[in-house]
């Protein structure tokens, strides 16, 4: 677990008002320790990165940076209620996918 | 966390290792403690310096450094792991938000993606097809002679199906390395790719080399005459015979260092071979040489050993 500190060396570029900026954006969530601490996590340190990267390398523009935040948000959210639903799939005996498989392609043949 | 290391040597990041190398020494003849006796700080300094140098002196180092390999201390530094690979995770929970409903239509894309299904046609075409995934790799294990892991060379191997196939041997290919061979793993499912055969090479060990790297070792016996006086004589390497001199008064321990002929094959230039000599006396004792050396001690004591 990075400590704030931390943050600074693992995620190049990165200065004390990005960093107010993100959190109070909501961009970045921290957990909070029971001394009232913020903690952050290492995939709050991947996720400053990319949003350094959409600012400044692909200079995207403050303004895009919640936007696409948002739909990245829900495409992972999206793979990852899909993910879940093949794991169980692949759990199934074959006769079960199978089916399921069968009920799909008449979807996909309808749905043209 | 410790300062960037170019910044603590005050080099350029393009700086040439010599470039480097003067810089350490400057800055270690200045600090060093024992040449800084009252000053309490000198060894704080010092061991920053020399850890910065630990780093950037060796090319090989440098170049990992530079690469993001390892970090500032010169530990390694994990691989960079992008943003995707936490949002799917279990930290990743508190981002995942927004609306997840999808209709029906949308199901057959995501599927496809995810299976790698085929589309079918408007009129379709019989059953769906099972679910598609690549094969299992197979893992195997092949021994092989030192020479031959070192020189390179071609191995048939049978596989369990029945099935033999040949593999190259690279040459320099060091114990414990893997070898992909592609599609002769398992077979895939419905049509999918079949997975790789992945062969961990063992390199036999060999009675006269050692193998440290990319350089050769070996254990050369000289006699008491070609010790003593010096000698032209044949060494054995992994490419054959080398003639090499062996200079007067070259004692058991003398190690003589064959540019290039150690192991090559691989990037960079090849390794060495380093001889080390051993100084043998005759198999049968000699009355002769007993005699010369009663006589001879009496003028020429001395003790190898540290009495």
């Amino acid at each position: 677990m990075p400590s704030e500190q931390e943050l600074f060396e693992l995620v190049e570029g990165l200065t004390a008002v990005e960093l107010e900026t993100c959190v109070s954006a909501g961009w970045i969530v921290p957990a909070t320790t029971e001394s009232g601490a913020r903690q952050f996590q290492d995939i709050d340190v991947a996720r400053l990165r990319l949003i350094r990267e959409l600012r400044v390398d692909l200079a995207l523009g403050d303004e895009a940076v919640p936007v696409i935040l948002n739909l990245l948000d829900q495409i992972h959210a999206l793979r990852y209620r899909l993910k879940c639903l093949s794991e169980a799939l692949a759990d199934q005996p074959s006769d079960v996918r199978d089916a399921v498989f069968t009920a799909l392609e008449a979807h996909l043949a309808r749905g043209r | 966390m410790a300062r960037d290391p170019y910044k603590v040597l005050g080099v350029d990041r393009n700086a040439s290792q010599e470039e480097i190398r003067k810089a350490y020494r400057a800055l270690a003849k200045k600090y060093h403690p024992d040449l800084n006796v009252e000053d309490k700080n000198a060894a704080e300094r010092f061991k920053e310096i020399a850890a910065a140098y630990d780093i950037l002196g060796d090319p090989e180092r440098r170049k990992r450094f530079d690469r993001g390999e390892l970090d500032a201390e010169g530990r390694e530094r994990p691989e960079r792991q992008f943003y995707r690979q936490y949002a799917e995770g279990a930290q990743g929970a508190k981002y995942r938000r927004g609306g997840t409903e999808f209709g029906e239509a949308d199901v057959g894309d995501i599927f496809s993606d995810l299976f790698g299904f085929a589309r079918r046609g408007a009129g379709g075409e019989g059953p769906f097809a099972r679910m598609r995934m690549r094969g299992m790799d197979r893992r195997y294990t092949l021994s092989v002679p030192f020479l031959e892991a070192a020189l390179g060379g071609k191995r048939r191997i049978s596989l369990p199906s029945g099935e033999t196939i040949d593999v190259t041997i690279p040459a320099g290919i060091a114990h414990g390395e893997t070898l992909r061979l592609k599609g002769k793993g398992e077979p895939g499912i419905g049509g999918g790719p079949t997975g790789d055969a992945l062969v961990t090479i063992e390199v036999e060990p060999h009675p006269l080399f050692e193998r440290k790297g990319k350089d050769i070792y070996s254990d050369v016996p000289v006699s008491l005459d070609e010790a003593v006086l010096g000698a032209r004589i044949e060494i054995e390497t992994i490419g054959g015979a080398v003639s090499v001199t062996v200079p007067p008064a070259s004692n058991t321990g003398t190690v003589l260092r064959l540019k290039g002929r150690g192991i090559a094959g691989q990037a960079g230039p090849p390794g060495d071979h380093f001889a080390r000599l051993k100084v043998v006396l005759p198999k049968e004792p000699d009355p002769e040489l007993r005699a010369f050396l009663e006589k001879w001690r009496m003028a020429h004591r001395y003790t190898p050993r540290r009495e």
